[in-house]
């Protein structure tokens, strides 16, 4: 059996920058993949590529994405313009720049059933007005009337999911959408987006750098250093036995899961990831605790370690 | 215990009606750190403000080793060659048309420390940093965030100062960065017995990193003592909540599903009674009329029905 999300060997570049490189991975209907990396690991440009959100001058070189039983990566034109929504949604994380801010929370809403659906205005106010009590909002005519502004950050976020979730996308993309809120609001956001999972069946690409987010929202995980998929599988194998050397230093710079004294340091990792074109080889190397010899020479080879969990690392091909 | 280099005694600030920092005292010694903690708009940012001489306070007590000092340039200027902040930010906080060497030579400039050894100075700030091979010509775009944060560590203590403030100073770096900017915090404190104030959001953070922490929600002090009295027995429901919103650490061990999905409402503060009443699971009548007064040495608590110690 397919699954109900197929990224296969996907390449994306910007002119000459290659910015993805061969990622692929698959994601079961009805839950989450996390996707994760830094800055300049590729996650955002392959989640545009996957959502054919790529800035002007930005492509998908090769590779093909599928999502349900549309082959996403081939779309032009009309047949695009209607996936937008429909196959795939995008959840951004700065609401307040992606909001109207001359548009009432409740016409942003009824505006997508409106040009989507040509159903009438009235019918679309009261589908708004539905989704916003579907996204936990207390009293959602009142916050249905009320602007970008008068919003805290985490009533935006769910206004921007009811805006997401409205016309029912096959997949749905969320781009960090907890990072600037405070903690306390990031916890409802993520219980919310479980139980919406639940409920409807949503499948979730979820883009982060918190590895505490991967652990609370993810089904499988895929982490991204230096524009390849370094690591990839079901979110309980990678936490408990992380193969590859970034993923393994990640979670150990989980401030939470360290057992340390006060004022004792904490457990880092040397160097920064890379700004442009990644080094030759292994992207990590310059700052793998591990590297030996071939490291800096070849690309690693994606290495199948069962049960869906891959990873790409030299030292899977030095005899124990 | 030795004396504290900066004290808040009951500083307030005011902008119209709202209660931006409310009546918060605390001191910090040399050596030792003070994390302050709470969502965005509880006042944390705007205390260290008040302590630099950014903002007027509206009320309250500001002591420089003991000795109070006003707003005025005059008094101020001590007080702000003693202090060095870090900010949040290192893409914005550092002026993009000035060399490494001038960013650096800046603040010792300003208070006429350049002439005398300034030159090898910026050399043995970099060196502390961990920047001693950089080009003195590079400009901070050159850099990377984690660069970037120490080059604004650099300046921060340009002047050798006994206290240093930092607002978020790791929340705009990459995870696998954050690390080594704390741990440069960690062995500079050390090294030179400066007494930080770790302003985050950051819980995790905070506990590891201080010695006394003061919970803020509204303006006003909820809790406030030693680190590990406040994370290991919070007594404050919103300590609590704050605790209980950190996500977990692996997917055996989530800590936030079943929570409700509904909102915790449009969260203004209480006028009357205890801030957090509004949004407090154990409210009750008196929370919502009665001011909760901060009580208790050395772990304090502004609750009428804090949880037992």
């Amino acid at each position: 059996m397919s699954a109900h999300v197929e990224v296969r060997d996907v390449n994306v570049r910007y002119g000459d920058f290659q910015a993805v490189t061969g990622a692929s991975f698959a994601i079961e209907r009805g839950t989450t993949l996390a996707l994760v990396g830094e800055s300049g690991s590729g996650k955002s440009s392959l989640a545009f590529a996957i959502g054919r959100l790529l800035p002007p001058g930005g492509e998908i070189a090769s590779g093909t994405v599928r999502i349900g039983d549309v082959e996403v990566s081939s779309l032009a034109g009309e047949e695009l313009r209607r996936a937008r929504g429909r196959v795939v949604g995008y959840l951004a994380q700065d609401s307040m720049a992606a909001l109207n801010p001359v548009l009432t929370a409740g016409l942003q809403i009824a505006e997508v059933y409106a040009a989507r659906d040509g159903v009438s205005r009235s019918q679309a106010k009261r589908h708004a007005v539905e989704m916003l009590a579907q996204v936990g909002i207390q009293r959602p005519e009142k916050v249905a009337g009320m602007y970008a502004h008068e919003l805290s950050g985490g009533m935006r976020q769910r206004v921007m999911i009811a805006m997401a979730l409205a016309l029912r996308p096959q997949l749905l993309i969320a781009d960090e959408p907890t990072t600037a809120l405070d903690v306390t609001v990031q916890a409802e956001i993520l219980a919310l987006a479980r139980e919406l999972q639940r409920e409807h069946d949503v499948t979730f690409l979820w883009i982060t750098h918190d590895m505490g987010v991967v652990a609370e929202i993810a089904d499988a995980v895929a982490v991204m250093y230096g524009g390849r998929i370094v690591e990839r599988g079901p979110a309980g194998a990678v936490f408990s036995d992380p193969v590859h050397p970034y993923t393994q230093a990640l979670l150990a710079t989980m401030v939470g899961a360290q057992e340390a004294a006060p004022k004792t340091p904490f457990a880092a990792i040397g160097g920064s990831p890379p700004t442009g074109a990644p080094p030759p080889g292994c992207p990590f190397h310059p700052r793998c605790a591990h590297a030996f010899a071939p490291c800096n020479g070849d690309m690693p080879a994606t290495v199948s370690l069962g049960a869906d969990h891959t990873a790409a690392c030299h030292l899977l091909g030095v005899p124990a | 215990m030795s004396e504290a280099i900066v004290a808040v005694e009951g500083l307030s600030k005011r902008y119209g009606s709202v209660r931006a920092v409310d009546d918060v005292s605390f001191a910090i010694a040399p050596g030792q750190t003070v994390g302050v903690v709470g969502e965005s708009g509880c006042g944390k940012s705007t205390t260290a403000r008040l302590i630099m001489g950014l903002e007027r306070p509206s009320g309250g007590t500001l002591r420089f080793r003991g000795e109070p000092y006003g707003s005025s340039a005059r008094a101020l200027r001590p007080v702000r060659r003693a202090i060095g902040m870090i900010f949040q930010d290192p893409y914005e906080s550092l002026d993009p048309r000035f060399s490494v060497r001038e960013l650096i030579a800046e603040p010792l400039r300003a208070h006429g420390r350049w002439r005398d050894g300034g030159e090898t100075r910026v050399g043995e700030l970099l060196e502390a940093v961990g920047l001693g091979s950089v080009s003195l010509r590079a400009a901070p775009t050159e850099f990377s965030g984690g660069q970037r944060q120490r080059l604004g560590i650099a300046r921060a203590l340009a002047l050798d100062p006994a206290v240093v403030i930092a607002d978020e100073p790791t929340s705009a770096l990459d995870v696998s960065v954050q690390a080594q900017i704390l741990n440069l915090l960690l062995e500079l404190q050390r090294e030179r017995g400066i007494g930080l104030l770790m302003i985050s959001h950051d819980l995790h953070v905070v506990r590891r990193m201080s010695d006394t922490i003061v919970v803020m929600y509204a303006g006003a002090v909820m809790e406030q003592g030693p680190a590990s009295e406040i994370t290991a027995r919070p007594r404050h429901p919103y300590t609590r909540a704050l605790l209980d919103a950190i996500p977990g650490t692996s997917p055996s061990a989530r800590r936030l599903v079943g929570r409700p999905r509904t909102a915790s409402g449009i969260a203004s503060a209480a006028s009357t009674g205890c801030p957090f009443a509004t949004r407090c699971p154990r409210v009750d009548d008196r929370c919502r009329s009665e001011r909760p007064p901060l009580t208790g040495v050395p772990h304090a608590v502004a609750c009428h029905y804090p949880e037992s110690a």
